[in-house]
């Protein structure tokens, strides 16, 4: 039935393990050993205490109970013991193949960003990417371990059941298939499809009401409020009753498994009465049977959540291993991959095309920047000014745009990436604000900065008076996204990193300073410009008096 | 070794935060005491089966009586145990989706914008309900079983073997000291964990989001060695939190172990002396382990308390406002904008959490039939008074009214129905074109086609194939922000409004663009009653008078067309600003 789903699932579990090293992978195989020695102690313990107190009720000689007392206690110990030393050792080891995989992913995604990668927009992937790295520890710690020491249990409690009373072993094994095989394929089966039901109707309820958190003004003027609240709720309701639907269906799953463990106690109890009856197995064995069974069943009964972990953790699995390996947006060779360096940042742009995602975003276009040249660069919204800026610093796959662009005489086809934007800044409208510091996001620009150069630069975008106010200085943190700084205030971090930055030749301005009042944005725009001398500078001009900055401009027209 | 034990928070009760779960909780208590009553009885009848099958030969009919009474007491352990987890998640779910229900229908009564991060709220509201679910469904009922449950079994105990009941006792305080330490431990780990996974996933968010910047300044590399050193710090401050808690999981385990090696010495030693039966010794055995079984399992449960928590917080805060759309009179006068003027005396408008006021005592006159502009850099409360005319909210102080008619003794239902509000990042419904512009009012195809062709989109409206109901925003046609703002002022066009409020229309927007947005508001704007706030220059050819604000008051005199107050430049010479 699932042949193909299990075979998928198997490969995927072979590959997660292979993320952790070797070293971590042997210390994980001792985890799961000890987590293993820990479930058989405390069975064997059961076991060998029902076989000890069936054995007292005999009175034979105290001390020819000795051997057994000292087993159950050892037993005991080593349970204990062995279950603390899993925990260390397999956390430990888990952690560590956690933090290589983050920072693999992390440079995984670097030639990756910004564009859409695997046809997703970087938002929402980056949101998931983060979850699913933490989940595939499960793969370990939830499944792989509790399966193995599941396994382990089951082999050893049929051979021992199996030495006492064949019937019993054969009980065993039925049980431990129904836990660690059927259930799961059962509940599987049972979850198809509302899994793919829930996560459209998640989108779209968290859609609606962040709608509502943005718009609420503009849907109450409009006297639709109730209307968009009925709207809101119809969907929140499907999904609520979708969601108490799997709730349902998870806890009966969880019952099934508690229920066949007890059963499967009942019936080696059972066997082994009915064995007792006809005088096959004395006392003790009795005794053994069913404390043995009853051990067995408490090591079981998380076998089909460890099953379910082992199928989601790898779906994780599966879509961190997609994203790594999804080509960026074309699928041609990168510009990071190029060889080419850039001398100078003269700009030659020769008939270039864009097409984005099947829709031309720039049309035919030649333009030229000459050595340490100002030029404008003016036309309607959406007409390509800010593609010209990403393909000048190496942001537009060379399979989503034709003609002929070089950058200080190199070819941007061929161009190594990181070569080609040490010659080529590119500062954007909405500059990314790291949630650290001020001094923190200001230095990424010149790492060598000392404050005073710091403070000069913000003072230089007219950020003094913004500076002065902030009670800790350069060491104010910023907040999330940069959730304590105005969009005006953002964009004055950005530019003051136009400031700082050095040994580019050429600046590239994406309407850095929209957010400004317009005398001030010119007086920003000017500090950038001015911050290094000979530094050639293409405006993306959004007001007359920002296009004068140039004494030369260019002109997209919409058609 | 151990930290201190975090002091001050006592049990975690969500209830307090969230009253809506209490009784329901309750009743998921209860049915996982039940459940635990079951899996007791369970014990003693498989006690009494083994004592059955080594006693002696075992009878049939007593063997298949216990057995099946066995069976049925699984069956409804399994069964109340499923019943108490799906009444908790239920209650979970439910309570999530009325806290969801009460985050928009709040905010729609507030008609509050500008939430710090609505995605994010938006997010929790959905896909916080499986961890209160987790809360309410394992953890709640896991904290009632671990109150009564230790003590059922004690009294099991007693009533087969009193001595061992007496050993076990002794043992129980023991190993609830170590449940203390453990449980705080526990909770301290899992939080220290959680806390410590959500800032290095912060972290690692926080600078993928970054990455354009970082690889504009060539710092990519730097990163990638970062999140490996935050990674391996994490690791090594959560494995010395982890150490901790597993060692007193260690000993808690091993003193519950040796209280159960305790009685079954002290009944093998009796059995084999002839002082005791085999039955009660098998029964006490067999029930010793459930004395301690759960405390053991609430420790494991702890962390759903401590996830679903911040989840419940975010949600009753995102429910939280403060003010209230105003009702008015229902049956007061209902003034008209067009032909009265509005009139601002002395308004004050307080807000919270910062120290001045949003409005300080403000008086504003805007004539009848005419375009106002409001000016001033960004916190000077022009908003506010666009919110206070719409009548989304009242003054503080002073008086807000329209002719001769305060508007908080207006029919305001009334009142925003006369007022179109366009605000500066105009919102797309998920829908058809056609629902976007019309938005309530019952306008026909015609006057929507034209006001649409007035705000310029006729072209647009043109080349679409399915017209007015071609679905736009977020999965449909994507407009771009002029197209938006255009679709704004058509919805205000086609309600025919008797007062139209304005809110930055040309920002961020390039000069062709805004151009557009302009000619398009004039459009709507020329004789009509309006209110225009703007720190461009572009929409000022609009005005008939501006006004310039300057934190909650006035700043300058109102000045006919082309005299614009100080700071706000009407035209800036394009070799001007030059910088020493």
């Amino acid at each position: 039935m699932s042949t193909v789903a299990r075979e998928g699932t198997l490969a995927t579990v072979r590959r997660a393990v292979r993320i952790a090293s070797p070293d971590e992978r042997r210390r994980l195989a001792g985890a799961a050993a000890l987590g293993a020695v820990s479930s058989l102690a405390g069975t064997a313990l059961l076991a060998l205490s029902g076989y000890l107190i069936a054995r007292a009720a005999e009175q034979p000689p105290v001390l020819s109970l000795t051997v057994a007392i000292v087993c159950v206690r050892g037993l005991g110990v080593l349970r204990a013991v062995s279950r603390y030393a899993e925990r260390l050792v397999g956390h430990d080891a888990v952690l560590g193949t956690l933090t290589r995989l983050r920072a693999g992913t992390f440079a995984a995604l670097v030639p990756r960003i910004p564009g859409a990668v695997g046809g997703r927009s970087s938002a929402e992937l980056l949101d998931g990417i983060v979850a699913d790295v933490d989940r595939v520890q499960d793969v370990f710690l939830r499944s792989l371990a509790p399966l193995a020491a599941g396994l382990l249990v089951t082999v050893a409690g049929v051979v021992a059941a199996a030495l006492v009373l064949p019937a019993a072993a054969v009980v065993v094994l039925v049980v431990a298939v129904l836990l660690g095989a059927v259930v799961p394929a059962v509940a599987r089966r049972a979850a198809r499809g509302t899994a793919a039901r829930l996560a459209p109707l998640r989108a779209r309820v968290v859609r609606d009401v962040a709608t509502t958190l943005d718009a609420a003004p503009e849907i109450v003027m409009s006297g639709a409020a109730d209307r968009h609240a009925e709207r809101v709720a119809s969907a929140s309701d499907r999904l609520t009753a979708l969601e108490l639907r799997v709730a349902t269906r998870d806890a009966l799953v969880g019952a099934t498994a508690v229920a066949v463990a007890g059963l499967g106690t009942v019936a080696v109890v059972a066997v082994a009465l009915l064995a007792r009856a006809d005088g096959r197995i004395g006392p003790t064995s009795v005794g053994l049977l069913a404390l043995l069974a009853l051990g067995l069943g408490e090591a079981l009964t998380g076998l089909p959540q460890a099953a379910r972990e082992l199928h989601d953790s790898t779906d994780a699995v599966r879509r961190v291993e997609r994203l790594a390996a999804a080509p960026a947006t074309g699928g041609a060779a990168r510009p990071e991959d190029g060889t080419g360096r850039p001398d100078g940042g003269v700009v030659r742009l020769r008939d270039v095309a864009v097409r984005r995602g099947g829709r031309t975003v720039l049309r035919g276009t030649s333009m030229t920047v000459g050595a340490g040249e100002r030029v404008a660069l003016v036309g309607p919204s959406g007409v390509g000014k800010s593609t010209i800026v990403d393909l000048l610093v190496g942001f537009v796959d060379p399979g989503e745009w034709t003609g002929e662009a070089s950058v200080g005489g190199c070819d941007l086809r061929t161009a190594d990436g990181r070569a080609l934007r040490r010659t080529v800044l590119g500062l954007p409208q909405d500059p990314y604000v790291f949630d650290a510091s001020l001094r923190a996001n200001l230095v990424l620009a010149r790492p060598d900065a000392g404050d005073d150069e710091l403070v000069a630069a913000l003072r230089a975008v007219g950020a003094g008076a913004w500076l002065a106010g902030l009670e800790d200085g350069l060491d104010t943190p910023l907040g999330d996204r940069g959730a304590r700084c105005s969009g005006g205030e953002r964009q004055r971090i950005g530019l003051a990193r136009g400031v700082l930055a050095r040994g580019h030749a050429l600046v590239l301005l994406d309407e850095p300073a929209s957010h400004l009042p317009p005398a001030e944005a010119v007086e920003a725009l000017r500090a950038v410009l001015d911050a290094v001398p000979g530094r050639a500078a293409l405006i993306v001009a959004h007001r007359p008096e920002e296009a004068a900055l140039a004494p030369r401009a260019v002109t997209l027209a919409a058609d | 070794m151990a930290a201190e034990p975090r002091r001050g928070r006592g049990r975690r009760d969500l209830t307090v935060l969230a009253p809506e779960l209490r009784p329901l909780t309750r009743r998921t208590a209860a049915l996982g005491v039940a459940a635990t009553a079951c899996t007791l009885a369970g014990a003693v009848l498989l006690a009494h089966a083994i004592a059955i099958g080594v006693e002696g030969v075992p009878r049939t009919d007593d063997a298949v009586r216990t057995l099946g009474a066995l069976a049925v007491a699984v069956l409804l352990r399994a069964a109340l145990g499923a019943a108490a987890e799906i009444d908790g998640r239920r209650t979970g779910h439910r309570a999530v989706a009325a806290l969801r229900r009460r985050v928009v229908v709040m905010t729609l009564a507030s008609a509050s914008s500008g939430a710090a991060r609505p995605g994010a709220l938006a997010a929790t509201s959905v896909h916080g309900a499986g961890a209160l679910a987790d809360y309410a469904g394992r953890y709640v009922p896991q904290r009632a079983v671990a109150g009564v449950g230790p003590i059922l079994a004690l009294a099991a105990v007693a009533a087969f073997d009193p001595l061992s009941a007496a050993l076990l006792a002794v043992a129980v305080p023991i190993v609830i000291l170590f449940l203390a330490l453990v449980g705080l431990q526990a909770r301290d780990a899992a939080e220290h964990r959680t806390a410590a996974l959500g800032l290095l996933d912060g972290h690692l968010l926080d600078v993928l989001r970054g990455l354009p910047v970082l690889r504009a300044f060539g710092r990519e590399d730097v990163q990638i060695r970062q999140v490996r050193v935050a990674g391996e710090s994490y690791r090594r401050g959560t494995m010395a939190v982890l150490r901790a808690a597993f060692l007193s999981g260690f000993v808690l385990e091993f003193v519950a172990m040796l209280g159960t090696a305790l009685v079954a010495v002290a009944c093998g030693i009796r059995l084999a002396a002839g002082d005791m039966a085999f039955a009660p010794a098998i029964a006490a055995l067999v029930l010793a382990p459930e004395v301690f079984a759960p405390l053991r399992r609430l420790g494991a449960e702890y962390h759903a308390a401590a996830e679903a928590e911040p989840v419940l917080r975010a949600l009753v805060e995102g429910g939280d406002r403060d003010h209230l759309v105003p009702t008015g009179e229902p049956d007061g006068p209902l003034p008209d904008p067009a032909r009265e003027a509005l009139v601002l005396r002395g308004v004050r408008v307080a807000a919270p959490g910062r120290e001045r006021p949003a409005l300080d005592g403000l008086d504003l006159h805007v004539a009848a039939g005419r375009t106002t502009a409001l000016v001033g850099p960004p916190g000077s409360g022009k908003t506010t008074v666009l919110r206070l005319l719409a009548g989304l909210r009242g003054p503080d102080g002073g008086t807000v009214g329209c002719g001769d008619v305060a508007l908080a003794d207006a029919d305001l239902d009334g009142w925003r129905a006369g007022v179109a509000w366009i605000p500066q990042h105009p919102v797309l419904l998920p829908g058809t074109l056609r629902e976007n512009v019309a938005l309530g009012a019952d306008a026909d195809d015609a006057a929507l086609g034209e006001a649409l062709r007035a705000v310029g989109l006729g072209p647009l409206l043109r080349a679409l194939p399915h017209g007015l109901d071609t679905v736009v925003g977020d999965g449909g046609l994507p407009l771009s922000a002029g197209e938006r703002r255009r679709v704004a002022i058509a919805r205000a066009i086609a309600s025919r409004p008797r007062l139209v409020l304005v809110d930055e229309p040309t920002a961020n927007l390039d000069a062709v663009t805004a151009a557009g947005v302009v000619d398009a508001l004039e459009h709507l704007l020329r004789g009509r009653t309006a209110v225009l706030c703007t720190h461009d220059s572009a929409p000022l050819s609009l005005a008939d008078e501006v006004v310039a604000l300057r934190d909650g008051r006035r700043d300058g005199p109102v000045g006919p067309v082309g005299d614009p107050p100080p700071g706000l430049p009407a035209a800036v010479p394009a070799t001007a600003g030059a910088r020493a």
